[in-house]
């Protein structure tokens, strides 16, 4: 049963209001409550590769000129020919630990954007993550694109769209993406987010406490922590809950497989997750990158194209397949010319990746060519396609939103690009940013129940310190149901347990569908802060032996630096683009 | 939601401190008969930390018996880089820097020091993870960073930017004329010196930059590379056609000996060792935007995250003024902490996890010994680290970031009240490792009496009435507030579970 049969077959559309209306998360209205039945599918991945990928050695070129160039710039570093993973009879070729990207590739699951990037100058981290995040750069932007998406119910001054758990950042803080956003929970994973149950007999007093106290007035300390206590009540669903992926799935042991793993166990609980952001650092490759044959940038790579391709195929059998776009993204690609620690400096334009089951496969964009007079000022890729055209064309052809002029203010002359299946429609360029502080606002009034909203003594009787006296965790569904429904803020009411029971069921659906265990997910390795570039940091040091992220997980030395034998294969393809 | 009438203790030592341990505020306030003067008194000791006997946070120190301080940098190379005994050895520097540093902060009574020795680490940040950096940081800390906390910003770049944590991090230490490497170029000029807000793009030439060349406002990407040239030859004696003993070294044969331009300043070719690198530290350090760049972050820490730009202006002159002077720093902060903007920034600051975790420790009158093998205060670390800010945990050179914005999301704020709900509620076999409810006096057991005793303690100023009303109401449970709850089980379990919430609610995370 998908999230739709589900609002649709077993909740009555007053009852539906009811949940939105008073789940402290969303909607007012009864229209949205539709809206947010028959359009709140979607969900975009972001997924951003800090410290700026090598996009040429992800995606050399295999022959004619450009391979010449490549070569001759990339001496040490450079991918051989013969290993790369040719596509689709083009000059171009998949990095030989990129396999699995090459099979989604082959199935249509996969588009890639030649040249894409933004199109300021500067050759920044900061600046570019930074422009990026917030989705422009031409006019001074206080909040990011996706904070951005998440608020365009609000934009016109209407409502928000409906959502028990509206989007997610997978990581120990928000990225500027969300900026101004109250509406995302961080999280690095779901072990430890349930609310602390040390003081057992406490703890349910504890819990509402704090919610009265958080939802006693407004500022930034307030809503963080009210989505807080709101988020652990939904994740504590899974407490306990092992995920298991779909049959013959197995996510990687490594963050990003992690991370999408945890991704896909939120989406099929169907809890209206619109944006999900999720970062990976480790790709300011300065020294000792590696080449194609293996090293430090080959296992970034490995990783990230493991993760997708076991994502996509945990999907693909299910309602989920086609609601779920990926997109892959960093702030700049590098140079093309290699330096002397084998590495490569700061670049400029690079590649997108768009993933998913609504995906028109293929190459989209146009490749911008290494030659002399073809480069960004002469030394790095450049800039065929602004980023925001393809996430503009995602929002248009998925989100059926056309509101340019506030998702990306700046951004004009859209023309379609068609990552996605979809309608086109004319982008509305004077559709205005909101200010952030009354984004915040417009959030705010859709945010915990107030008396006006109808949902008042939401804690009487579920949460209530003087008559609990349990330890709170609730061993039956009942308990549980109720005591989430009431921290929730759903309403003491039917609506509130009728759509909590409604997920418990699906959990244990999933429970019982569980065949093979998933690789352990423990907190053993820790996480690295990935907001923001792996400077040096885990790109390999200097002249020494390579380093890796976990210490648990040493890189083999790189390789010495000569190019393996191969110069340009005899039957290295030519033709096409 | 805070009172304009919060005492200056408090905004003192939870600003430029991390937090009030029990009779701190009565201290400061004993200092003077007026907040000027206690305020002056307090920041004058506080800038002479030789005059601060601090004898018990060095006696811990000492009792935690840490292996890596008090090495040079050969001894540190040595040990951790050169004669790596197992894979556990190489990071012991690191992980005892992360204990060392949370002892200080929460145990030192130079804490104004110990406020300081964070914001330069992250002004100068390293990853501590990095195969270099995780040996050598401790040495790092102690020799490069805290010498300098108060003194002269040239001296201290110098320092950073000769270190082999800094070379390694940045990828100097093999940049040559053939090979030129400019990440630590980049960030020397981005993060360390002139900031990105002078950072005029991709697209210009230096000519282009008003003011060139007798004074250009900012720097363009020609600037990074002529830096770079600068730098090629700045290396670490590793063993590589030289000796290996981790100091500094210039090679001569990776420099680049022809001229430069950097910030309309000619360089002229074929100078003495070092000089080219050197030059273009002075030009930096003296350059206004460093000026400006430096006091803004400084005023960030200490004020506003967005703060007052009057206040950033002065501070920068001031910068200026001092800019030969060996307490240049000192006097730096000494402005910014005697302004009348500082007075009034009340709650305009996050507690970021560290200074949420260390206030803690010292509100509860805490004792850990951040011992290398304390099993305590390895779990306390671990509950710590959650909250995404590990102590030298940062992987990018920019550094933690500065705002509530980033620390006050919902992983940061549900992570401390796991931390504080475990503390509180740890024991063996009935002794508790923080005994609040034993801390509580015999005489206060109405609600009304628990929460104000605890409230005062822990913060010292009058929170929202809402906020009062529901921890009273918790702490009551239905009876009258000013009933005597009497000493059940019930009563101290609740005590206990109070005084965590505390720590938990919105007043408690700013400062």
């Amino acid at each position: 049963m998908n999230r739709r049969s589900f609002l649709q077959g077993t909740v009555a559309g007053a009852v539906i209001s009811n949940v939105m209306f008073h789940n402290g998360l969303g909607v007012a209205g009864a229209q949205d409550a539709a809206d947010a039945v028959t359009g709140q599918g979607e969900v975009i991945v972001n997924v951003f590769l800090r410290g700026g990928a090598d996009y040429l050695n992800w995606l050399p070129p295999m022959g004619g000129d450009d391979r010449r160039h490549y070569e001759t710039a990339r001496s040490r570093l450079f991918v051989p020919a013969e290993e790369l993973l040719g596509l689709d009879g083009s000059e171009l070729g998949l990095h030989p630990a990129a396999a699995p990207m090459a099979e989604l590739f082959e199935e249509g699951a996969l588009a890639i954007v030649l040249g894409a990037g933004h199109t300021a100058d500067t050759r920044s981290h900061f600046d570019a993550q930074r422009l990026m995040d917030y989705g422009g750069h031409e006019v001074d932007l206080r909040s990011g694109w996706m904070a951005r998406l998440l608020g365009r119910g609000a934009l016109d001054g209407g409502a928000l769209p409906a959502s028990l758990l509206p989007a997610v950042a997978l990581n120990s803080a928000t990225p500027d993406s969300f900026a101004t956003s109250n509406r995302v929970i961080a999280l690095p994973n779901l072990n430890g987010f349930g609310f602390p149950g040390e003081f057992s007999q406490w703890q349910a007093a504890q819990r509402s406490t704090l919610r009265a106290i958080y939802e006693s007035n407004d500022s930034g300390v307030h809503r963080a922590g009210l989505r807080a206590i709101e988020g652990s009540n939904v994740l504590e669903l899974n407490a306990g809950n092992e995920y298991t992926p779909a049959s013959g799935v197995e996510y990687q042991g490594d963050e990003f497989g992690r991370s999408l793993a945890t991704i896909a166990q939120l989406i099929k609980l169907d809890l209206g997750m619109t944006a999900v952001s999720i970062d990976i650092g480790g790709w300011d490759t300065h020294t000792a990158q590696g080449d194609g044959s293996g090293g430090f940038f080959s296992q970034q790579v490995g990783e990230v194209a493991n993760g997708l391709h076991a994502f996509y195929a945990d999907l693909a059998d299910t309602d989920h397949a086609g609601r779920t776009t990926v997109v892959v993204q960093s702030e700049f690609g590098r140079r093309l010319r290699e330096n002397a620690n084998g590495g490569t400096d700061h670049g400029h334009g690079g590649l997108m990746f768009v993933m998913g089951g609504s995906v028109n496969g293929g190459f989209h964009g146009e490749w911008p060519g290494l030659d002399q007079d073809q480069l960004y000022q002469r030394a790095d890729v450049a800039v065929t396609t602004d980023y925001r055209r393809v996430l503009s064309d995602i929002i248009i052809r998925r989100f059926g939103d056309n509101r340019l002029g506030a998702l990306f203010p700046g951004y004009e002359n859209h023309e379609p690009l068609g990552v996605v299946e979809g309608a086109d429609m004319d982008p509305d360029y004077t559709s205005e940013l909101p200010d952030p502080a009354e984004l915040e606002e417009a959030e705010e009034a859709v945010g915990p129940v107030t008396g006006a909203a109808g949902g008042t003594a939401v804690e009487a009787g579920t949460d209530s310190p003087v008559t609990d006296t349990n330890d709170g965790s609730g061993d039956s569904n009942d308990t549980q149901v109720a005591l989430i429904a009431g921290g929730i803020g759903l309403g003491a009411g039917v609506a509130g347990t009728a759509a909590v029971a409604a997920l418990l069921a699906r959990r244990k659906r999933m429970q019982a569908s569980a065949t093979t265990p998933e690789p352990n997910t423990g907190a053993a390795a820790r996480r690295v802060d990935l907001t923001r570039p792996e400077h040096g940091g885990n790109a390999p040091a200097g002249s020494q032996a390579a380093t890796a992220p976990a210490e648990s997980s040493p890189v083999p030395p790189p390789p010495a630096g000569e190019p393996t034998d191969a110069g340009l294969p005899a039957g290295s393809p030519s033709g096409g683009d | 939601m805070y009172q304009t009438d919060t005492p200056l203790a408090v905004l003192v030592l939870n600003r430029i401190g991390f937090g009030p341990r029990p009779g701190d505020i009565e201290a400061f306030d004993a200092l003077g008969d007026n907040d000027d003067d206690r305020l002056s008194a307090y920041v004058d000791t506080q800038l002479d930390p030789a005059s601060i006997d601090d004898d018990d946070a060095e006696a811990r120190i000492d009792r935690a018996n840490y292996a890596s301080t008090g090495q040079s940098r050969t001894e540190a190379w040595d040990s951790y880089v050169r004669n790596v005994d197992g894979n556990n050895q190489v990071s012991t520097p690191l992980e005892e820097l992360r204990r060392l540093a949370m002892l200080r902060a929460t145990y030192s009574e130079r804490q104004l020091v110990e406020v300081l020795a964070d914001f330069w680490h992250n002004h100068f940040n390293v990853f501590g993870e990095h195969r270099i950096a995780r040996a050598m940081i401790m040495h790092y800390d102690s020799q490069v960073i805290r010498p300098h906390v108060l003194g002269n910003f040239r001296t201290l770049l110098g320092e950073v930017s000769r270190s082999s944590t800094m070379l390694y991090y940045l990828d100097n230490v093999a940049s040559s004329d053939g090979g030129p490497n400019e990440n630590f170029a980049r960030e020397l000029l981005e993060l360390h010196t002139l900031g990105a807000e002078n950072y005029l793009g991709a697209g210009l030439s230096q000519a282009d930059v008003e003011g060139f060349p007798d004074a250009p406002v900012g720097y363009v990407d020609d600037d990074v590379y002529e830096t770079t040239r600068a730098f090629t030859g700045w290396s670490v004696a590793n063993g590589t056609d030289s000796e290996d003993t981790g100091e500094f070294l210039f090679r001569r044969t990776l420099h680049d000996r022809f001229q430069k331009t950097v910030l309309g300043t000619f360089i002229r070719a074929d100078q003495g060792d070092n000089v080219d690198g050197e030059q273009v530290l002075d030009i930096l350090a003296q350059h206004p935007g460093t000026a400006r760049h430096l006091s803004r972050k400084l005023c960030r820490r200490l004020v506003a995250d967005d703060p007052p730009e009057e206040l950033v202006e002065s501070t920068a002159e001031v910068f200026t003024s001092a800019i030969d002077d060996d307490d240049q720093i000192a006097q730096v902060v000494r402005h910014i902490v005697m302004s009348d903007q500082f007075r009034t920034s009340v709650g305009l600051k996050a507690k970021r996890p560290f200074e949420a975790t260390t206030a803690f420790l010292r509100a509860t009158g805490a004792e850990l010994s951040f011992g290398p093998d304390d099993e305590q205060s390895t779990r306390f670390v671990r509950l710590y680290n959650e909250m995404g800010q590990q102590l030298f945990g940062w992987p990018a050179p920019d550094g933690f970031p500065d705002s509530a914005r980033y620390w006050l999301n919902t992983n940061s704020l549900f992570k401390r009240w796991r931390l504080v709900n475990a503390s509180l509620a740890s024991a063996v076999d009935g002794n508790y490792w923080i005994d609040v409810y034993a801390a509580t006096p015999r005489e206060v057991r109405t609600a009304d009496g628990v929460v104000d005793f605890w409230l005062r303690r822990i913060l010292g100023f009058e929170v929202a009435d809402a906020t009062r009303r529901s921890l009273v109401e918790f702490m009551a449970q239905g009876f009258d507030p000013s009933f005597d709850l009497g000493d059940s089980d019930s009563t101290i379990s609740r005590i206990r579970a109070l005084v965590s919430m505390v720590f938990m609610i919105p007043e408690y995370q700013q400062r």
